[in-house]
Order: structure tokens, then sequence, then C-alpha cells
């Protein structure tokens, strides 16, 4: 047999097979482009720069919470005070805590305590001062055959 | 013209140069068709060729017509001829010779040979090769760096993503924040309560005792422990509501947002 024909058929065949790695080796870079173009197409919009609504400057934050424990801190201010106030408090809980600008942040406080009607005076005028820092979203009590009864306050207070 | 009274074959070796010898004749058969005077004289080989049948290959070349006749020339080779080296990778052996004063090119068969036109279509694939095997390494190698980029790329767009994700879900809270802060700016629970009591006891300052009281940003509920109580509030702007508690049980007196607006 004539060595330069097999030689010839072996170039061929090595021809077709690089051929079609090359070809594999494209779509693989194509296949690699395409997919980080369509995970990047996907992301959301950022927000524009400066489109967020700063926090009004009258904002004074009513306590300066650790970033880690923000539950916490409220928990024992609200514990506190309104101890002062009069409420025996019972429960406190951190609904939400959304961010105002400025690093200033605004938490939801339902707050479950035992008064009286008088001591819930007490706290409508402590949050009228307070405006600025504090607003009392609703309120319920039921005073009791001892003047005492359940009390339910949620809260809108100013944290940094 | 019947084939046995044609002339006999006649052996050309005119060309010194021609090393293969090629039997022409000269037939006059009743068709147009070659493939038609070809089963014809394959089956009146024997008697058109001195030598055995399965010895030779033939070919069939038409002349002209003339009438109803058409005027072939017939080639005949020995098989053993296009054992020839130099035959060697031509499937069809194309042989010139003289056949009725004119030059006719015979085509044999050689089915021992490599076809010649994959000699002629293979004889680049070398290069071919060479060239494919330079751009399988490019883009191989390109593939490799292409992955690496995706495999580096991909989690940084997941983290900026993430922290799209984040700040758009922040601006969102924040504006949400806002509008029920400034919602409170009028009044709160705790402003329209105190306004309530500031009206109640305007008229009538002495203590005033209650069931129970509820207030939000726009009305306050307070429960009178009696009709008089249930007066005092309405004298104040309170609504009582309808009657439907229990027998002697002053119903809840409610405050609008109308009242201390």
């Amino acid at each position: 047999m004539n060595p330069r024909v097999w030689i010839n058929r072996a170039a061929a065949v090595a021809c077709v097979l690089l051929a079609g790695l090359a070809i594999a080796s494209a779509a693989a870079i194509a296949g690699d482009v395409a997919a980080v173009n369509a995970t990047q197409l996907t992301a959301p919009p950022s927000p524009a720069t400066g489109s967020t609504t700063r926090a009004p400057a009258a904002l004074k934050p009513l306590l300066r919470a650790n970033a880690a424990t923000p539950n916490v801190a409220v928990g024992e201010f609200i514990n506190l005070r309104l101890g002062d106030l009069g409420l025996f408090v019972s429960a406190v809980d951190v609904a939400s805590v959304r961010p105002l600008g400025n690093g200033l942040k605004l938490a939801e406080v339902r707050v479950t305590a035992a008064g009286s009607l008088s001591d819930m005076a007490s706290v409508a005028n402590w949050v009228a001062i307070n405006r600025e820092a504090v607003r009392l979203k609703s309120m319920t009590v039921e005073q009791g055959a001892d003047g005492r009864g359940g009390c339910t306050l949620v809260l809108l207070m100013v944290v940094a | 013209m019947p084939l046995d009274s044609v002339p006999e074959l006649t052996l050309d070796r005119s060309s010194p140069a021609r090393e293969v010898e090629v039997m022409t004749r000269v037939l006059r058969l009743p068709t147009d068709s070659v493939r038609q005077a070809r089963a014809i004289v394959r089956m009146q080989l024997d008697r058109l060729s001195p030598l055995p049948v399965d010895s030779i290959v033939f070919d069939l070349v038409r002349l002209e017509r003339a009438g109803g006749e058409t005027t072939f020339a017939l080639g005949i080779l020995r098989r053993s001829a296009l054992l020839d080296p130099a035959f060697s990778n031509r499937r069809m052996v194309a042989l010139a010779r003289s056949a009725d004063g004119a030059e006719v090119v015979f085509r044999f068969r050689n089915a021992s040979a490599v076809d010649d036109r994959e000699t002629r279509l293979l004889a680049p694939a070398p290069k071919a090769a060479a060239v494919a095997l330079g751009l399988a390494a490019v883009l191989l190698a390109g593939q490799i760096r292409a992955d690496h980029w995706r495999e580096t790329r991909l989690p940084a767009i997941a983290a900026e993503q993430r922290i799209a994700a984040r700040a758009a879900r922040d601006a969102r809270d924040q504006t949400a924040a806002l509008a029920e802060w400034r919602s409170l700016d009028r009044s709160d629970a705790a402003t329209r309560l105190l306004c309530i009591s500031s009206k109640i006891t305007a008229a009538d300052r002495s203590p005033l005792a209650l069931a129970g009281a509820a207030s939000d940003a726009t009305q306050v509920r307070l429960t009178p422990l009696d009709a008089g109580g249930a007066a005092r509030l309405a004298a104040a702007g309170g609504e009582s509501a309808p009657a439907g508690g229990a027998a002697g049980t002053p119903a809840p007196v409610t405050f609008g947002p109308e009242v201390c607006s």
C-alpha cells in the first residue's frame, strides 16, 4: 500500500477530530459568555444614587441600640421607661425595624402590660412630649375591678 | 451489421511511449445507448476478444450515428495491465488510442487501485491538520480561560445582585417607614387621646370612670361605666354605639376624626 495515502488518511481523520475539538471549545466559550451575560441581565436594577429619601432633620433617636441586638435594647428601654410611668410590662415584641436614613431606624414595638387608665394617660403624655422620637400608633386598655387591667400599646420609636 | 462481420481486432502499438496494449475494434450496433451497447458486447465478448473473458476489461466509446446504427469503438485491455504500479492509485485509467482513424479515449475501471480522487482530495490534509491543531490549541486555551473567568465572575455577580436587592429592599422599607411616621405627624393615638380628654374635662373637671379605652390615629373609643359617663362623653362630641351589650352596660362612645381634627 502507498504509505503516502495512509499518511493523508490519518491527517484527514486528525483534521476532522481537531476541527470537532475546536468547534466544541468555541461553543463552550460562547456558552460561558452567554451564561455570564444572562446572569447580569437578570440582576435587578440598582436604586439610583441619592434616590432614597433622607430622614427629616427633626427626628431624634429615643435610644442608641447595638446593631447586633437592637431588640434587646428596645425591650430593656421600654420596660424601664413604661415601668417608671406605672405600667407593669409583661411582653415587648419588636415587630419591625426599618431604616429612616441618616443612621436612624424606625422600630415598631408592641407592648403588653398591666396598668390603669391614669397610667395610660401618663404614657400618652410622655409620647406627646417626645413626639420627635416616639409616636403612639394605637393603644387599648381594659380596666379591671381593681382599677388595673390589660394594656396593649403599639409604638413607633426612632432608634439610632 | 452483425458483429461477426466486423474486421478483426487491431493491436495498437503505434506509440513507442505507450507500454499498455489496448486492442481496439470498431463495431456497428443497432442501438444508440452506450448502456445497451455494453450489454450487447458483454454477451458477445468471448467472440470479440481473443483472450479469456475473465482476464480482460473493455470500454465502449460512441463514434458516430448513421441511420439506425451507431458506430462504437471497443477497447479491450488485459486486467494484468492494470496491476502496473503506475496505475496503483488510479481508480479509472484513461488510455487514448486511435480507432477507425479517430483518436478515442478509453476509460478502464481499475478495481485494485486506490481512488485517485481520494488522493487529490487528501493531498492538503497534512497542512489542514496542522492548521486545525493550531486552531484547536488556541480555542482550548481560550475555553480554559473562559471557564476560569466564569467561575470568578458568577459569584461576583451574585454578590452584586444580593447587595442591589438589599439596597432596594432597604429603600422600600425606608420609604414605607417615613410614610408611616409622617402619617402620624398631625395626630397619633396619644395626641388624640389627650385632646379628647381635655374636651371632656373642659366642661366638667370631675373624674370620669371608664371601663376601657382604645385609641388610634383616627378615632378614640371610650367605654363609660354608667349612663352619666356616657352623657358626658356624648356632650364632648362622642357618638354612642347602638345598644347591643348586656343590659345596664353603657355602649362604647366613639370620637371620630372630626373631633380634635
